[in-house]
């Protein structure tokens, strides 16, 4: 499974190939994720810009070189933890698999790519398997726990409102209340930058 | 039961339970199954006015020797801090979610008594996979920047 960490120097001419002028990629592979995972899921969000040749929904990001910077940064913490066997953390602990690790790259690409500005997430191990990204900021936390079930749970808070999920897909556009409370403060950074 | 102003002490390790950037406490040092309300299960803590340096030093001692991953040890003890007030203080839908309650333990082959061991307690019921994360969000925001032993219990040890 080709995670968004493995194709992130193709996202930002996949991005600004929504914009006049500028070629999209040339890699299939990576055309092909990006149509799949990124691209042609329809939104409920904020109104996303068209590219008139393909007609192809692409969302306004900005901040482009810091996001792919802590995105691969991300995706070298995470896949460490291929090194949690069971037992890690004590009798009974489970080592995040494969999956976990596929997932959670896959979920902080996500979130990458959908909240522009985001600063790069604290990630962490659990004892049971899962992965959790967290954000803190003056204005913001959110934490975000991949299974490697293919979804994850969140909690999401700033000054004003909060969000909760149980269980939301990976690789589907991000819940919009999820991206309306962590969007709101991403200009003061976090604490872990 | 701990009085509101108590302090409590949690046991952590980094950089498993602490980002090695910032000194920020990780959601996922507390696990899930002792926050979800399906068991008696709870997440160990001491009294600040308790708690002793012997007996911590000997509970991570026991952790470390406990734990056995594939290319992976537990490096460095530390002590996260919490007020009891602000743990009982967390809220799931408007209501109470977590109580704080003396457990002490009496001494076995490796560990000695532990008179000041407390639990943080789910006292809302079970809970979806959500709210875990929501109390596990609460909880690392709760506590203090994690110390060292010394820093924690000082030097005339």
């Amino acid at each position: 499974m080709t995670s968004v960490c493995q194709i992130a120097p193709f996202v930002l001419p996949f991005v600004l190939c929504g914009q006049p002028g500028i070629a999209a990629p040339t890699s299939a592979s990576a055309e092909a994720y990006l149509f799949d995972k990124v691209a042609l899921h329809p939104r409920s969000g904020p109104p996303a810009l068209v590219d008139s040749q393909s007609e192809m929904s692409v969302r306004p990001l900005v901040s482009f070189a810091p996001l792919a910077e802590w995105l691969h940064e991300a995706a070298i913490k995470i896949d460490r933890y291929a090194d949690l066997s069971d037992n890690w953390k004590g009798p009974g602990s489970i080592g995040p698999s494969e999956d976990v690790r596929e997932q959670a790259k896959e979920l902080a690409g996500q979130i990458a790519l959908e909240i522009s500005g985001i600063p790069r997430p604290i990630i962490g191990a659990d004892d049971e398997g899962a992965i959790t990204l967290h954000w803190s900021t003056p204005g913001m936390s959110a934490t975000l726990t991949a299974y490697g079930d293919g979804t994850f749970s969140y909690y999401a808070e700033n000054q004003e409102t909060s969000d909760r999920s149980d269980s939301e897909a990976i690789g589907e556009p991000l819940p919009m209340s999820l991206v309306n409370v962590m969007a709101v403060d991403t200009s003061l950074g976090s604490l872990a930058v | 039961m701990p009085p509101d102003h108590v302090q409590l002490f949690r046991l952590l390790w980094n950089p498993d339970d602490i980002d090695e950037v910032s000194g920020v406490l990780k959601p996922s040092a507390f696990p899930s199954g002792q926050l979800d309300g399906r068991s008696s299960a709870y997440v160990s803590v001491d009294r600040a006015d308790m708690s002793r340096r012997e007996v911590m030093e000997a509970i991570a001692k026991e952790q470390q020797s406990k734990a056995d991953g594939f290319n992976h040890k537990r490096f460095a003890p530390m002590i996260g801090k919490m007020l009891c007030r602000e743990v009982r203080e967390i809220l799931l839908d408007g209501r109470q979610a977590l109580d704080v309650r003396p457990y002490p333990t009496r001494a076995t082959e490796a560990l000695p008594a532990n008179d000041a061991h407390c639990g943080i307690e789910n006292v809302f019921g079970k809970i979806g996979r959500g709210a875990v994360t929501q109390l596990r969000n609460k909880l690392s925001n709760l506590v203090s920047a994690p110390m060292t032993f010394e820093e924690t219990y000082g030097n005339d040890y």
